[in-house]
This record gives structure tokens, C-alpha cells and sequence, in this order.
């Protein structure tokens, strides 16, 4: 059942949104719920889903030859998980395990990106949305990678 | 010397503590329990220092990290990273320390009293905000909501983690714990400490920070808190610098106009955030 656009906008990411586009993204959203160890998406896999958190918390990981499965980030309440689904070839760059059980919105990403590219003004005002988050994540990175924590030089 | 504060007794002569607990933390990181041998309570601000020595090994400025409501034990925590504290990490139960302080400005607590307060630790930052937890603990009600973000390089850096899961369960604090080196038996959220901010709401009008840990964390910190909308006046860093006199004196700790030793360590964001990305300062 889609998810009634009046939940919809209460999530952080269409916070703010126009009613006219919170509708048209009701009209392709699904209210899914994930078990523990289940996966959202596997890595290499189609990116055809786009997913908005409302509860739990999701590991990116992906396989690190020899030492197994890496955990990158995790991510929580409010956030976006899966961004592949913009940007061709369309496939899910790591891949996202059910850490603490997750209840989502999810939105079918084929729909929504033909829906972005024939209506530019519904299609910046997501990537308006999605590029803080990917700021965001980048800037997290970052700071993973310089070992902030690690012992004084 | 007109500028040498006015101390009653001379402020480099230090007292002699007896330590009557040493604990292991983590592998490079272990806590020592003092008793001033005058027996006289020992009384300090959360956020203050001490200057801590081995005898014959040099002094170093570590925070208090006790509980400020017991002023007969002096708890501070450290690690090991140069020779002061590798001398004090070589004593044990029953040795002597030798201490001057407490030292500088702590924690504007009246400020926080009644409001939201978000504590933001990164690895060995967290012991200066012991203080507060303890506070929190013995007087529920202080603060409307205790919210402690604490980040450490692995599960095995999480320090005090029994106190704060007790805390925790007796909800006195909301705790968000955070590692940023993958490790397989880790169930918890992966990334630096300011990764956990934007999950967090909070009444911009009602909510401090206080922040303590590496500078680059508590920068990149206080810019997400803002992107938040909360106001720059609300964030609060302890800084460190190599201290000597701990007065106000040497210069050694000397961030532009300021003396971390003496005007801080505890400064407001506002007051220091254009010396942050000076190179060399």
C-alpha cells in the first residue's frame, strides 16, 4: 500500500516539499519493513530502489578480499539509503545489511528518475535533497580516512 | 609581574597525592585514583585541569575527570603518549603523584542548567566530561535532556563504557556511540562522532554543546551543530595545548590572544573559531 503523503512529508528528507511533488512520490512508494541481517540491496545488483529510514539502522559494507566483509558507514533514522540508482550503469556501488530492524519508504527509482527528467523543477528539488546528504556523507568520510582518533604523530 | 594572578600559597609548588587505584581503561589508556595526603578535599569545576607529575618525571596538564559532588578522590585519566605520562603510567597503588591545580576556566554549567545539553566526545575527550555525567547522576533534573555522541578509533578505545550504559539504562543520559575503524564483533553505528549528528533533534533555543576531543572533530562538529541552525554562541570546545605553568606565565600554551591554560581550556566556539584553521597556531 503506498504510503499516505501526509507521512510522507514528515520525514526529515521531504521535509519542507511541495504537496504537489509529496504526491506524485506517494504515488510510486511502498511502507517496507526489514528483518535483522536482511539485506536492502547487495552490491553490483540493480539500483532500482531508492530508501527513505524511518526506523533502524543500515551498514554499508562491501567485500575486502582476504579480510572479508567491511563495514563502510552506517546509516539511521532520517537518513537516505542508495543513491547508484542517479547515476548510470545503475548498480549498487556496496551493500546495505539490516543492522537494527528498519522500517522504510521505499520509492521505485526507475519511476522516479523518468519522473525527475519530465519535470526538471520535481527533479532539482530532489537533487537539491540528495546533494547535502552526499556532502555530508563525503565530508564523514573524510574525516574516517584522516584517523582523527589515531595516536598523536 | 603585575599580571600573576593572585594566589595564595606559590602555584608551582605542587602537593603530594597517593594513588589508591590505578585502572586500565583501554591498552594505552589507564585512570589513577589520588587521595591528597592532607587529607583536605580537593575541590574543582568540570572542565578544570591539573598538572600531574611522577616524581623526577616531568609535569604534565590532564583533566579532572571525577565526580566534583566527592572531593576526597581525585580521578584523572590519561594516556600514554610522551614521557610524563609514560612515567606516571610505570606507578602504582600506593605511589606518590605529585599535583598543582585545579587550573582554568571549566565548563559554564549555570548556562546549561535546565536545558538540553549535547556532549560531543572523540577518543580520550571524553574524561572531561566525566564531570558532568556525575553531576547529572547525583542531581536528576539539572539538565532537561543529557545527550552524550561519543566516537573512538575502535570498540577497544571505548572508554567508561559499563558507567555509561548504567547511565544510560537509569536514563540519565541518551547515548550514541559511534567507531570509525570496522571490526567484525562491532554491532553499533560505523563513521566519526559527527556522523551521529544530523540523526539527532533538539530545541535550538534550549540546546548547548560541550565538546572535547581532536580539534579537526570538534570543528567539523561545531559546522554540522550550525548547519542545525544552532546558534554559534551554544558550543562549547575544551581545547589543549602543551601547558608548562598552567598560569599564564611561559607562553607555551598560547593560542594568539589567548592563554589556553589560563582563559581556557573551555572557550566558546565563537571566541576561537577564526584561529582554528590557522596554520601553525
Amino acid at each position: 500500500m503506498n504510503p499516505s503523503p501526509s507521512l510522507l512529508c514528515e520525514h526529515p528528507f521531504l521535509k519542507g516539499m511541495s504537496e504537489p511533488f509529496i504526491h506524485k512520490l506517494s504515488a510510486i512508494a511502498t511502507h517496507l519493513s526489514f528483518k535483522a541481517q536482511s539485506y536492502l540491496f547487495v552490491e553490483g545488483q540493480k539500483a532500482d530502489k531508492f530508501f527513505l529510514l524511518q526506523k533502524g539502522l543500515v551498514a554499508l559494507e562491501t567485500y575486502f578480499p582476504e579480510r572479508g566483509i567491511l563495514v563502510i558507514q552506517t546509516v539511521g533514522i532520517g537518513h537516505v539509503v542508495g543513491w547508484s540508482w542517479i547515476c548510470p550503469p545503475f548498480l549498487w556501488h556496496f551493500s546495505a545489511r539490516v543492522i537494527d530492524p528498519v522500517d522504510a519508504f521505499v520509492f521505485d527509482a526507475t519511476c522516479l528518475r523518468q519522473m525527475m527528467e519530465e519535470d526538471p523543477s520535481f527533479g532539482y528539488e530532489i537533487i537539491k535533497r540528495i546533494i547535502p546528504l552526499m556532502l555530508e556523507r563525503l565530508q564523514a568520510t573524510r574525516l574516517q580516512f584522516l584517523d582523527i582518533y589515531g595516536p598523536p604523530s | 609581574m603585575d599580571h600573576l594572578p593572585d594566589f595564595p600559597e606559590n602555584p608551582f609548588i605542587p602537593k603530594p597525592f597517593v594513588i589508591e587505584e590505578k585502572k586500565r581503561e583501554s591498552p594505552s589508556v589507564f585512570s589513577l585514583y589520588l587521595r591528597p595526603i592532607d587529607q583536605l578535599p580537593f575541590y574543582f569545576l568540570p572542565g578544570q585541569f591539573n598538572m600531574l607529575s611522577a616524581i623526577g618525571g616531568g609535569e604534565a596538564a590532564i583533566s579532572i575527570a571525577s565526580d566534583p559532588t566527592n572531593p576526597h578522590i581525585l580521578i584523572h585519566t590519561l594516556r600514554i603518549v610522551g614521557n610524563v605520562t609514560k612515567a606516571l603510567s610505570k606507578l602504582d597503588k600506593n605511589d606518590f603523584v605529585l599535583v598543582r591545580g585545579p587550573y582554568g576556566r571549566g565548563w559554564p554549567i549555570d548556562l546549561v542548567k535546565r536545558k538540553t545539553l549535547i556532549l560531543v566526545a572523540g577518543g580520550i575527550g571524553l574524561p572531561p566530561l566525566l564531570p558532568l555525567l556525575y553531576i547529572a547522576q547525583k542531581n536528576k533534573g539539572y539538565f532537561k535532556n543529557l545527550i552524550l555522541l561519543y566516537g573512538a578509533r575502535t570498540k577497544d578505545d571505548l572508554l567508561f563504557m559499563p558507567l555509561l550504559y548504567k547511565l544510560k539504562a537509569e536514563q540519565i543520559i541518551t547515548l550514541h556511540v559511534s567507531v570509525d575503524r570496522p571490526s567484525r564483533d562491532w554491532k553499533g553505528q560505523f563513521g566519526t562522532v559527527t556522523a551521529l549528528i544530523p540523526s539527532i533533534s533538539f530545541d535550538n533555543k534550549e540546546t548547548f554543546v560541550f565538546s572535547c576531543g581532536p580539534e579537526i572533530m570538534m570543528r567539523f562538529m561545531a559546522r554540522a551543530f550550525i548547519q542545525k541552525n544552532l546558534p554559534k554562541e551554544h558550543i562549547f570546545f575544551s581545547m589543549e595545548r602543551n601547558m608548562k605553568c598552567a598560569i599564564g606565565i611561559c607562553g607555551h600554551c598560547q593560542l594568539s590572544p589567548f592563554f589556553i591554560c589560563k582563559d581556557g581550556p573551555v572557550f566558546p566556539y565563537e571566541k576561537i573559531e577564526h584561529l582554528l584553521t590557522v596554520e601553525e597556531l
